[in-house]
Parts: structure tokens; C-alpha cells; sequence
């Protein structure tokens, strides 16, 4: 089984955890003992567009930084994701606010324009949550 | 003003306040009372009052810039949160606790103004916990 959290919700053995307009925002696995992230955030609806595969940056003037059980993207001071991994659960934390999508999360909820989601389980589908 | 242009004011009012408070163009149906400058207003939800004078001087570099966008000066309809949550909750859709198996996931409009809320897609089974 493989579940993210993501302000108060579970994402379980779904095939993608968000999508922004059909893309995969981030996903990961763990290689040589180091948590290997992807995330990608397509331009438009974001202002500058992001694409990581597997920890190299392709598009993007963002930082990232991988360890054993973590990884994070900042864009210059302002952290867009930061993902913590213990056993087949990983944590993310998300604000794509500076890419100008007001997605974020924070204790409580994830906030996604308007809606606010928090609590809920999303489980074995195709897509946890889609984006536009 | 065509929709293209209306969201990239609120987009460009969006960055300037750094996300802190969701915007809309006034809205002809939800939007109550007659003035002048109806097409040109704008709602601003969970502001406190205290707040109301930092966002007017955090938008003004930009403000000539929406009135030649807008081709008019646009008015700024402040709302608290007290009244955002007592007269505007229906735009701020909350799920909470919904358990979600085996179908397409969440559906979310993109994240412009207040327009859209959750959609569940494909046919899965769900269990309603508690949502608002």
C-alpha cells in the first residue's frame, strides 16, 4: 500500500495523488536510499513552469534537496513542496502560491482556490485529486 | 472586459497580496443591492477590517495598471470574515471526511476566484462522514 498525506487527507494506491491540468504534480520512490522526487508544475495555469524527474531539474529556477527520508523544491526563499517519507507513507506540504495557483496546505486543510478538503480518504483511484 | 482579462486582474491582485485573501469579480446573481460600478467591483473575503488599508497600499503599484486593464478604476467590496462566513459560506465549500474508493477521484476547477467547487468523478463507492 502507498499513502500520502496531504493536509489531513489520505491519498491510498491511487496511480496519481494531484493533477494540475492532467499533469502529475509529484510523485516518488526511493532509490539508494534516498527519496528520488518528481513534480511538475505546468505553465499555464502556474506562472513558471517546474519539471523534476527523479531528482534532476529540467525546467525551473528552483533548489531541491533530497535525504534518506525527504525532499524539497524552493523557489528562491519560498518553499513549494516538501515531501517526508517513513515506511509506504509519505507527507507532503504544498504551496504552489508563488507559481500563482493558490494551492497550499497547512495543519488543517488543503486549499485548493475556494475549497478547502481535509480529513477525507481517497483510495484506489485513478486520480486522488484532479486539478482544473 | 473579456474573462480572460478579469482573471488576470484578480490574478495580478492575487500575487500582490500574496494570496492571503480570496477574490471575485462581483457576481450578478449572489451579489445583492444595486450600485454604480457593479461591472467593475470586486469582492475581497476574509479580510479583517484592521487589514483593509494594508491591501489598498499593497495593490496600489499595480492599480494603475488594472484600470487600464478594467478601463475603469475598480471598487474593492470588503468583506470580514464574520460576514464572509455568515453571508458568503456557499463559496467556500468544505469536504471533509469523505472516504472515496475506487473511482475517478475529486474533480476541482482551477484555482481562479471563487468559482467551483469539488466534483466527485466516475462511479466510486462512498462513505459521507460528515461534509458541509
Amino acid at each position: 500500500m502507498s499513502r500520502i498525506i496531504i493536509g489531513t487527507n489520505s491519498i491510498e494506491d491511487c496511480n496519481t495523488a494531484i493533477t494540475i491540468s492532467d499533469v502529475p504534480l509529484f510523485s516518488y520512490k526511493i532509490e539508494q536510499e534516498k527519496v528520488s522526487l518528481s513534480f511538475n508544475v505546468p505553465c499555464p495555469p502556474a506562472t513558471k513552469e517546474i519539471q523534476i524527474k527523479d531528482n534532476i531539474i529540467h525546467k525551473g529556477e528552483v533548489t531541491l534537496k533530497a535525504d534518506l527520508d525527504s525532499a524539497s523544491v524552493k523557489l528562491g526563499n519560498s518553499l513549494l513542496i516538501e515531501l517526508f517519507v517513513k515506511g509506504d507513507t509519505a507527507t507532503a506540504q504544498l504551496d504552489l502560491r508563488p507559481l500563482g495557483l493558490r494551492i497550499y496546505t497547512d495543519s488543517n486543510a488543503l486549499y485548493i482556490g475556494s475549497s478547502q478538503l481535509s480529513q477525507n480518504i481517497i483510495k484506489q483511484c485513478t486520480n486522488g485529486i484532479a486539478i482544473g | 472586459m473579456t474573462r480572460k482579462t478579469r482573471n488576470e486582474v484578480l490574478h495580478l491582485i492575487e500575487k500582490a497580496t500574496n494570496y492571503l485573501y480570496p477574490l471575485r469579480w462581483v457576481d450578478g446573481k449572489t451579489t445583492t443591492g444595486d450600485f454604480d460600478g457593479r461591472e467593475v467591483a470586486i469582492d475581497v473575503f476574509f479580510i479583517p477590517t484592521a487589514n483593509q488599508v494594508d491591501f489598498l497600499a499593497q495593490i496600489r503599484p499595480i492599480r494603475g495598471l488594472i484600470r487600464e486593464m478594467a478601463g475603469h478604476r475598480c471598487i474593492f467590496i470588503f468583506h470580514s470574515p464574520g460576514a464572509t462566513i455568515a453571508y458568503y459560506s456557499h463559496l467556500f465549500p468544505v469536504t471533509r471526511g469523505l472516504h472515496l474508493t475506487k473511482g475517478g477521484g475529486i474533480k476541482l476547477p482551477l484555482p481562479v476566484g471563487t468559482r467551483g467547487g469539488p466534483v466527485i468523478i466516475g462511479s466510486p463507492k462512498v462513505y459521507l462522514k460528515e461534509a458541509a
